[in-house]
């Protein structure tokens, strides 16, 4: 546990895991994706960069371009 | 100090652990979250049943030994440690059974408000709960306890339904409002001076899994405009909006603009008590307010529950104060706004001077159906200074109090037990409450066994006259 703020981050884990729920909508993937995110976290034993990754493949998935059928 | 003989008789009797000096684990066993009670107790019981706790109780009766109670260790008075006694630790006492038809939960003495939040929310259920998910609920119940959710739902002992005790002299009862009436009153706002709470059992309210709730921040320098608006908005708000604002330490983080990390910040802490969806319009006002960082968002409970861990780790020494206010007059909030920036920055980063809305339904009961009292302040003023070296001591502390002495023409001069580490238990029930509670002291632990907690000391002790 940080004893301050010396490394350069807060060890505000909850926060930060909010923060990216924030950005993930901001970014606009779907709401219901969002919450189904927000609901496999734990604050007792949170893994915020395994959320921001779910996240991002989120939205990769949501807003990758349709391919022609040819392709 | 405890003999051999009584420690044999403790060890044949008890299903958990005992910690002594020396032995591995000791020290984490003895350590609680403010670190400026470094005590070292003969040992540290470790209960996994109430059967344990009786056996506890017995051989400390018998060999006259000190006894401090664990549930969460939590208290910021270090009343759950002792030097050279035995500390009950009730971490074994973590288990949480939800009735979800009932909406009900029994929670053993050592439950944490997170394990207790994760429980219930696995049924869309809550009860008004610590807004720190490590801090044990004995304590945190005991002492009233003040939740997100305590604007629409009350203190969390007003939503005890029952309690199963072990007493001085070793006996195991329940109280509730049909069994032992004077005792269940007391456990609610009176702390732990009756006897060792092995067993909550709460009334629980739906909520969740996603709520409307987050955090927002400004500029210092916006804090007086803000905090005056946010008075002004609160104040006419429903019950299902609950709010505090700080004067804190930006974090480092990414979501914070590079201007403002590190520098002192005005926040704000929001939940909506109810549906999300109706609470919007509820919480624009507060948004309209343009913070630079706005978290403000449909989140889960258990992350908002969760959402101030990191600012009270443990390790740090910390000094709080909870004193009560009748209104925020506009000369309150210039003065706050004025100084809690200087007191704050006396124990940077992770001091924080808090102000709560509280009152709402906290109102609703009536003062003299629980122990607890002052339910007619609407709002709590919170200083919490956290700092890592015992050299600063004297000066952070003397920095809270000189705060709180400028503070003191617009609060009450009664304290909230649960936040504050000083000796302050009769301004926090007045005289007739007190006496009442003397009277139940006198009755289940007249030789005071029980006494490391917001003491009520037993009339045979003080001298004073019984009341009749």
């Amino acid at each position: 546990m940080s004893k301050g703020f010396d490394s350069g981050r807060s060890g505000f884990q909850a926060v930060r895991f909010v923060a990216m729920l924030k950005a993930a909508r901001d970014f606009g993937l779907d709401r219901t994706v969002v919450t189904t995110v927000a609901l496999r976290f734990d604050p007792r034993e949170p893994d915020v960069d395994g959320v921001a990754d779910t996240l991002a493949a989120a939205l990769l998935r949501q807003n990758a371009p349709a391919l022609p059928d040819a392709v | 100090m405890i003999d051999d003989g009584a420690l044999d008789d403790l060890r044949g009797r008890l299903s958990g652990r005992v910690f002594l000096p020396g032995d591995a684990g000791y020290d984490d066993a003895r350590e609680i979250f403010n670190v400026m009670h470094d005590k070292r107790p003969a040992l540290v019981a470790r209960c996994a049943s109430t059967d344990d706790v009786v056996a506890c109780v017995d051989v400390a009766r018998r060999n006259g030994v000190l006894v401090a109670v664990r549930s969460g260790g939590h208290s910021v008075a270090g009343n759950s440690t002792c030097e050279s006694g035995m500390v009950v630790d009730l971490a074994g006492l973590r288990r949480v059974e939800v009735d979800p038809e009932a909406r009900t939960a029994r929670a053993g003495g050592g439950v944490l408000w997170g394990d207790f939040d994760a429980a219930t929310q696995q049924h869309g259920l809550h009860t008004p709960g610590g807004r720190m998910s490590r801090t044990g609920i004995g304590g945190f119940t005991t002492g009233g306890g003040y939740g997100w959710t305590s604007s629409k739902y009350g203190l969390t002992c007003d939503n005890l339904i029952s309690t199963e005790v072990v007493l001085a002299d070793g006996n195991v009862v329940r109280a509730s409002a049909d069994e032992n009436t004077e005792l269940f009153w007391g456990l609610r706002g009176g702390g732990g001076n009756f006897g060792i709470v092995t067993e909550f059992e709460f009334r629980l309210h739906a909520l969740g899994p996603i709520v409307l709730a987050g955090l927002a921040l400004w500029p210092v320098d916006r804090a007086r405009e803000v905090m005056s608006a946010w008075r002004d908005i609160v104040d006419e708000a429903p019950d299902e909006l609950s709010t505090a604002c700080v004067i804190l330490t930006a974090p480092p983080e990414e979501f914070v603009p590079d201007h403002l990390k590190g520098q002192a910040a005005m926040g704000m802490a929001v939940m909506y008590v109810g549906d999300p969806e109706a609470g919007v319009d509820v919480v624009q006002p507060l948004k309209d307010l343009a913070p630079e960082v706005d978290l403000i968002q449909p989140m889960p409970y258990t992350a908002f529950q969760a959402i101030l861990d990191p600012a009270f780790p443990h390790g740090m020494r910390s000094y709080w104060r909870g004193e009560y206010m009748n209104s925020l007059s506009d000369d309150a909030l210039t003065t706050f706004t004025a100084h809690a920036p200087e007191v704050q920055a006396a124990g940077i980063p992770l001091s924080q001077m808090i102000l709560f809305r509280v009152g709402q339904a906290i109102q609703a009961v009536p003062d003299d159906a629980t122990a607890f009292s002052h339910r007619d302040a609407r709002y709590i003023l919170h200083p919490i200074s956290i700092w890592a070296d015992p050299v600063d001591d004297e000066r952070v502390i003397a920095a809270n109090r000189a705060f709180c002495e400028t503070m003191r023409p617009f609060t009450t001069g009664a304290a909230y037990l649960n936040f504050t580490g000083e000796d302050r238990v009769r301004e926090a029930f007045g005289d007739a409450k007190y006496a009442r509670l003397v009277a139940l002291k006198d009755r289940y632990d007249p030789e005071n066994m029980f006494r490391l907690n917001q003491n009520i000391r037993p009339s045979a002790q003080t001298g004073e006259p019984v009341l009749a």
